[in-house]
């Protein structure tokens, strides 16, 4: 029997963020502000749900001159299910401790 | 300052999730310089040792020096100098092995190939191991090691 695992409370605060407006691109820094993640935290859930299949990723097409593109990031169709399937926020704000090791 | 050190890091990733590497970078140099900046760095930096893959490529050289060392103090009890730098040398060469045996050795990264590789490497340490025990002393001319016969009965010239 196949073992459905609930995301953690900063994966599922991703996906929530990710799923409020799903056609739009987002950038890492800006994700992990509205959440509350830091780097260390956001970028290991983020490889994790592009692994899975959950988020697209995508080159910035025009970035300014001197600076490299930057990662933009999306829910997949398989991603805006796992959102939409999540049960509502119950706490109002993740906390950033770091998910377990190894974990990706 | 910090996109060498990223730059550094994110080597460390697996083919797989080097574009990851980039995107850190990327993301890192549209900070503003200063605590912002440093804070995401580290971050990142923090993500990519964390993981797996990361935490192998670190370890692994580390602990074969460690080991190396505890070989160089342990055989320094053998008096006989060609035999110590031999096993010290072939211990070396286990390590190498055990290290690079990944990426570079013409078998697979499967549980049978890891396994194999570890079976021929503890082999090859246990016969290193005990060679000091079965080597002659200079001026004899038998084994140290005397054998017995079975049950412990002591054979002609014990």
């Amino acid at each position: 029997m196949a073992r459905v695992r609930q995301p953690s409370p900063q994966t599922a605060a991703v996906l929530r963020a990710l799923a409020a407006d799903p056609a739009q691109w987002r950038y890492g820094y800006e994700l992990g502000q509205q959440v509350g993640l830091k780097a260390g935290s956001l970028y290991p859930i983020l490889i994790r749900l592009a692994d899975r299949g959950l988020l697209e990723a995508s080159w910035e097409s025009d970035p300014p001159q001197g600076r490299p593109p930057r990662h933009l990031y999306r829910l997949t169709t398989a991603g805006l299910e796992t959102a939409t399937a999540l049960a509502p926020a119950a706490a109002p704000a993740p906390r950033t401790r770091p998910e377990p090791r190894g974990a990706w | 300052m910090t996109d060498p050190l990223l730059a550094i890091v994110v080597r460390l990733l697996p083919a797989r999730h080097r574009d990851w590497g980039v995107a850190m970078r990327a993301e890192t140099a549209a900070l503003p310089p200063g605590l912002k900046r440093w804070a995401h760095t580290l971050g990142c930096a923090g993500a990519v040792l964390a993981q797996p893959a990361a935490l192998r490529a670190v370890g692994c050289p580390l602990a074969a020096l460690a080991v190396l060392g505890v070989v160089l103090r342990w055989s320094a009890g053998i008096a006989d100098a060609p035999l110590r730098w031999a096993l010290v040398g072939a211990v070396a060469l286990l390590l190498t092995v055990a290290c690079l045996g990944r990426t570079v050795s013409p078998v697979g990264p499967g549980a049978v190939a890891r396994a194999v590789r570890a079976g021929v490497a503890a082999l090859a340490a246990t016969v290193t191991g005990l060679a000091p025990r079965v080597r002659a002393p200079a001026g004899t001319a038998g084994p140290v090691l005397r054998a017995r016969g079975i049950g412990g009965q002591a054979r002609p010239g014990d």
